[in-house]
């Protein structure tokens, strides 16, 4: 008699559980507010130099005149500021040539069509190149803030002249120009 | 050996009748018994079992305080979430008062994120801070929180992207236990305080990213 209770105690406890069940899941009621999104914009730039170099000049000699124009493209979606400087600079002949730096508009890598909106260095046409890379050398230092919207171009126009100057003879330099855009 | 066997039939007989006799007895006595006495009762009224109701729950936000923001950015200074909050513009951060008005039995309402998707593999909920917390209003209407009176924590106490993004919100009733609400019986509102912010510092790997978010209440009776 005693063993013969357990089964009998056992399905009703099993019975009660599941009533509990359904009771907890019964009593619900909710409201819910779709449609929340959240997009986040883009901050991105494109340039354009001839062959991807700003310069790619061998064997200059005094009263060499390399001009090239980059065209830089604002592609975000945010409105950001760019702003150029240099990298891995290097060579002692940065320090012989005489640079000039402006910012404007046109089409054309070789400057046909450039036109001038200002100037960024040596508007007197002395200063040398050197002094230019090496005061530009992070975002923070670097040069022409350029607040610019989707789809906005910039070209920058650089200059380089070879004065005469024996002690140039057999130099070389090289460096990387960066445009970088910021929020 | 013939007498002893009539003898035996016989008590076999007796023992069989023995049983329906004291069934018949005790019957008696019961019966007996009954008449014996005079009775008084006393009973309860009438109990009666009637179920709870968790008639309805609304909110505000599915009628138009949701947030729908495109080319969102990290904030210029901000880190944190921080009453007064004043994020650089709508683009980095913003707060929106909701209204969750409630009308059944005592319950238990929750707060809870029920779905949350966009770019595939995206780190953009990962990125943005949310915090919420529930007060005291005026009317139904005030989404832009001007009369909000703070009362308890609901998610993010801290404000900062450690203390609770969006991938981190509770996604379900059980899991919202931290921030339950109990509205007596009746019909009762209360206000949901809800701030987003991109903070200072987010690495690029959210940009162009998109989430999507389904904010919940949930009533239990229970």
């Amino acid at each position: 008699m005693a063993r013969g209770k357990w089964p009998h105690a056992l399905v009703l406890a099993a019975v009660a559980g599941l009533q509990l069940l359904l009771v907890d899941a019964a009593y619900v009621v909710t409201t819910a507010s779709s449609g929340n999104t959240f997009t986040a914009g883009t901050v991105s730039i494109g340039a354009t130099a001839p062959g991807s170099k700003v310069f790619d000049v061998t064997g200059a000699i005094p009263g060499s005149n390399p001009i090239t124009c980059v065209i830089t493209q604002y592609t975000g979606s945010i409105p950001a500021t760019v702003r150029m400087y240099f990298t891995g600079v290097s060579g002692g002949l940065a320090a012989k040539l005489i640079a000039r730096v402006r910012h404007g508009s046109g089409t054309r890598t070789d400057c046909a069509d450039f036109v001038a909106a200002g100037v960024l260095y040596n508007a007197a046409g002395t200063l040398k190149l050197n002094d230019y890379l090496t005061a530009h050398t992070d975002w923070t230092t670097g040069d022409g803030s350029w607040p610019a919207t989707q789809s906005d171009t910039r070209v920058w126009q650089l200059e380089l002249l070879l004065p005469s100057d024996d002690t140039a003879a057999g130099l070389s330099a090289a460096f990387t120009a960066v445009w970088e855009a910021q929020i | 050996m013939t007498q002893s066997a009539d003898g035996r039939r016989r008590r076999r007989r007796l023992t069989g009748a023995a049983v329906p006799l004291s069934i018949l007895l005790g019957s008696l006595l019961v019966w007996q018994s009954s008449q014996a006495a005079y009775s008084v009762t006393t009973d309860s009224a009438n109990n009666s079992w009637a179920s709870g109701s968790v008639t309805n729950i609304t909110n505000t936000m599915s009628g138009g305080v949701q947030f729908t923001v495109t080319n969102i950015r990290p904030d210029s200074a901000d880190t944190a979430i921080t009453y007064p909050f004043s994020p650089d513009n709508g683009y980095t951060g913003q707060t929106k008062c909701v209204n969750v008005q409630y009308t059944g039995s005592a319950a238990r309402v929750r707060m809870y994120v029920s779905a949350t998707g966009g770019t595939p593999g995206g780190v953009l909920q990962n990125d943005l801070i949310i915090k919420v917390d529930r007060g005291t209003g005026d009317g139904t209407t005030d989404a832009n929180c001007t009369a909000f009176s703070y009362v308890a924590d609901v998610y993010n106490s801290a404000g900062t992207k450690a203390g609770g993004v969006l991938s981190g919100f509770p996604g379900n009733f059980n899991a919202a236990s931290g921030n339950e609400w109990t509205p007596a019986m009746t019909t009762t509102n209360v206000w949901y305080r809800i701030s987003w912010l991109l903070p200072s510092g987010t690495a690029n790997t959210s940009s162009g990213q998109n989430t999507s978010a389904v904010f919940t209440w949930e009533a239990q009776v229970g």
